[in-house]
């Protein structure tokens, strides 16, 4: 489509031209421009966007409800009408394993807010205020880090019992140490800069300089750590649930539909094989995407 | 030394106080009366009462925690089952060693793998074998350990009839748990081995030794080798953590009567005093060994004194 371009008018195309290139040197620009070159990250990216589509549309993915026990088609091998096989109740284990995904991704995005929203704030906390605020909370993760922490998390899931609720809050603590050790890492990082020092100069209040300055500034470091306790959760989780200290059946989480097929492992793998093989995948793809994020955000830190 | 050591025991002190008190808190949250529990459903009330009083749980609950503390410190007193009205000390003792074994066991072959890897991810730096060799390392430290355990119980249990699925009547049962476990942590250990071998090859005296006319390998293996590995035993304080952990979980898919094992059948058996006594006794014996390790390191070599010293909060800055 041809148009007149008027001077004036070429002037203002060029101005924005001009803005668009400023804009796109962003340090956010830059690190994706990184991350773009690292063909692993591109993978991982992929597969994780491919998981998140897959969690969306669910209901239109899956041929089958996944509660819908159907006694006629029980233990089948993978078939046309069933791909994955079903289980022992019938169920159809594609549509377990679909629904799964959704379970899987969203119980363990709960679980990471969580543990940003408790140890991340108390990491963040102690890393701007300092002094004895930063030694007392970072004594106190001492203590929660004692713990290993897997065993932190099974120990609540115990007393609390199984369930979705239960599983983010253990999962939470069992989190928290590391959590407030990296965000207050990632705050410290900035706390000396000269920028921070020229707006307390110029009496910016505590609350804005933690939230305007400080961690937008913090943020690259935080989304990596964000993006590796996804990956970290699902592997609690999994782990937790398919020893049966996690979530409760019926519940399609892919760590609770191994435990179910754990007594046929013997006569029927392909009832563990598919499950097993989106948890691979699934933490794989957090890692590699993790790692480039990390490469591409922060490159001296490697 | 002396005093480093004194020092570092001390500090153990508020942690382990601390780490009581969290597992004393969680026994709060059960629902359900421990008395009942103890009695059960044919008990009176006034029987329950009566344990109630004889068990302390009508003291305040500072009182409680004391007589908690005092228990466990004068008579190794980590609460009794419900189950077996044994002693929970008593029943994880014997298990403690089959763990014990599984963990450094573990540690043993991700260590060993790991620094191989290592050794030969940083010689061959930037090349296929590197990039290789971290892909690889970082998909066993990516996925869960009970995932890699099933499919290789899918392969060498019932494929290959080679190992057995469950057990340790044989030393063949150990194989399984030990290789999974061991699996996840080498990538730690190799991208620590890569990047000290990668500082050390840089250092003078390598090259004083290749030009005295060192063989590689002979430059390699002692000259470079031995230094870059000092980094690497450090870490293995920090990795043993994560091997229990993974020890927890494996017990229980291999069926191995470990302390993990206990726990998790205490907790499907909601048998709470076993499952936070036998938390707390691991998280004793965990933090007593790091220590030791801490501690044996400084002997080994006394310039870390002053990195692990002044470097716990200079690390902390900068890390």
């Amino acid at each position: 489509m041809a148009k007149m371009m008027t001077p004036a008018m070429e002037k203002i195309e060029k101005k924005k031209a001009k803005r668009k290139r400023v804009r796109r040197s962003t340090p956010g620009y830059e690190a994706w421009k990184r991350f773009k070159r690292n063909k692993t990250a591109i993978i991982g990216l992929v597969i994780v966007c491919l998981l998140i589509l897959v969690a969306i549309f669910a209901p239109l993915l899956a041929p089958f409800d996944y509660t819908a026990q159907d006694y006629s088609a029980m233990m089948q091998k993978p078939s046309a009408a069933h791909w994955f096989g079903t289980d022992a109740y019938g169920r159809d284990i594609l549509s377990r394993v679909i629904y799964g995904t959704r379970y899987s991704l969203l119980i363990a995005l709960f679980c990471t807010i969580a543990a940003l929203f408790t140890g991340g704030l108390l990491g963040i906390i102690a890393g701007y205020f300092g002094g004895v605020v930063d030694t007392i909370i970072m004594r106190i993760m001492d203590i929660f880090q004692a713990i290993p922490m897997i065993m932190m998390a099974m120990c609540i899931v115990a007393v609390l019992r199984n369930g979705i609720p239960q599983l983010v809050i253990a999962v939470m603590f069992a989190s928290m140490p590391t959590m407030a050790r990296n965000n207050r890492a990632a705050i410290l990082r900035v706390r000396g800069s000269d920028y921070i020092e020229s707006s307390e100069a110029i009496g910016v209040g505590q609350f804005a300089m933690i939230l305007k300055h400080m961690i937008p500034n913090a943020m690259g470091v935080m989304i990596i750590y964000f993006v590796g306790f996804l990956a970290v959760s699902i592997m609690l989780m999994s782990s937790m649930s398919y020893i049966g200290v996690g979530l409760a059946a019926p519940t399609p989480e892919w760590g609770l539909i191994l435990n179910d097929g754990k007594s046929y492992i013997m006569s029927s793998p392909y009832m563990m094989i598919f499950p097993a093989l989106m948890i691979m995948i699934t933490c794989f793809a957090f890692n590699l995407m993790g790692d480039g994020l990390r490469d591409a955000f922060d490159p001296k830190m490697k | 030394m002396l005093k480093y050591v004194l020092k570092r025991i001390l500090l153990l002190i508020p942690i382990l106080l601390g780490v009581s008190a969290i597992i004393f808190g969680l026994k709060a949250v059960p629902p359900g009366d421990p008395a009942r529990q103890i009695l059960g459903n044919t008990a009176t009330e006034e029987q329950v009462e009566a344990k109630r009083e004889e068990l302390g749980l009508n003291d305040p609950v500072l009182v409680q925690y004391g007589n908690y503390i005092k228990g466990i410190v004068t008579r190794g007193d980590f609460g009794v089952s419900y189950r077996t009205n044994e002693p929970v000390l008593s029943e994880i003792l014997p298990r403690l060693k089959t763990s014990a074994v599984i963990t450094l066991g573990a540690v043993a072959i991700g260590a060993f793998i790991g620094v191989l890897l290592g050794i030969i991810s940083a010689l061959k730096k930037y090349t296929w074998a590197d990039s290789l060799v971290l892909v690889i390392s970082m998909f066993f430290q990516s996925v869960p350990e009970f995932v890699v355990a099933l499919v290789l119980i899918m392969i060498f249990a019932v494929s290959l009839h080679l190992l057995p699925a469950s057990g340790i009547e044989s030393a063949a049962g150990y194989i399984m748990p030990m290789l999974c476990i061991g699996l996840s942590s080498v990538a730690s250990y190799t991208r620590i081995t890569r990047s000290s071998m990668l500082e050390v090859l840089g250092e003078e005296y390598i090259r004083t030794a290749r030009a005295k006319g060192q063989t590689e390998k002979n430059i390699t293996l002692h000259h470079a080798l031995r230094n870059a590995l000092i980094p690497v035993a450090q870490s293995i304080g920090t990795n043993l953590g994560t091997a229990i952990g993974g020890a927890m979980v494996l017990e229980t898919v291999f069926g191995v009567p470990g302390v993990g094992k206990y726990i998790t059948d205490s907790i499907t058996q909601r048998n709470y005093p076993s499952v936070l006594g036998g938390a707390l006794i691991v998280a004793i014996v965990l933090t007593v060994i790091n220590l030791i390790v801490d501690i044996s390191f400084v002997v080994i070599d006394p310039r870390l004194k002053t990195t692990i010293i002044g470097g716990k909060a200079r690390k902390k800055k900068v890390a």
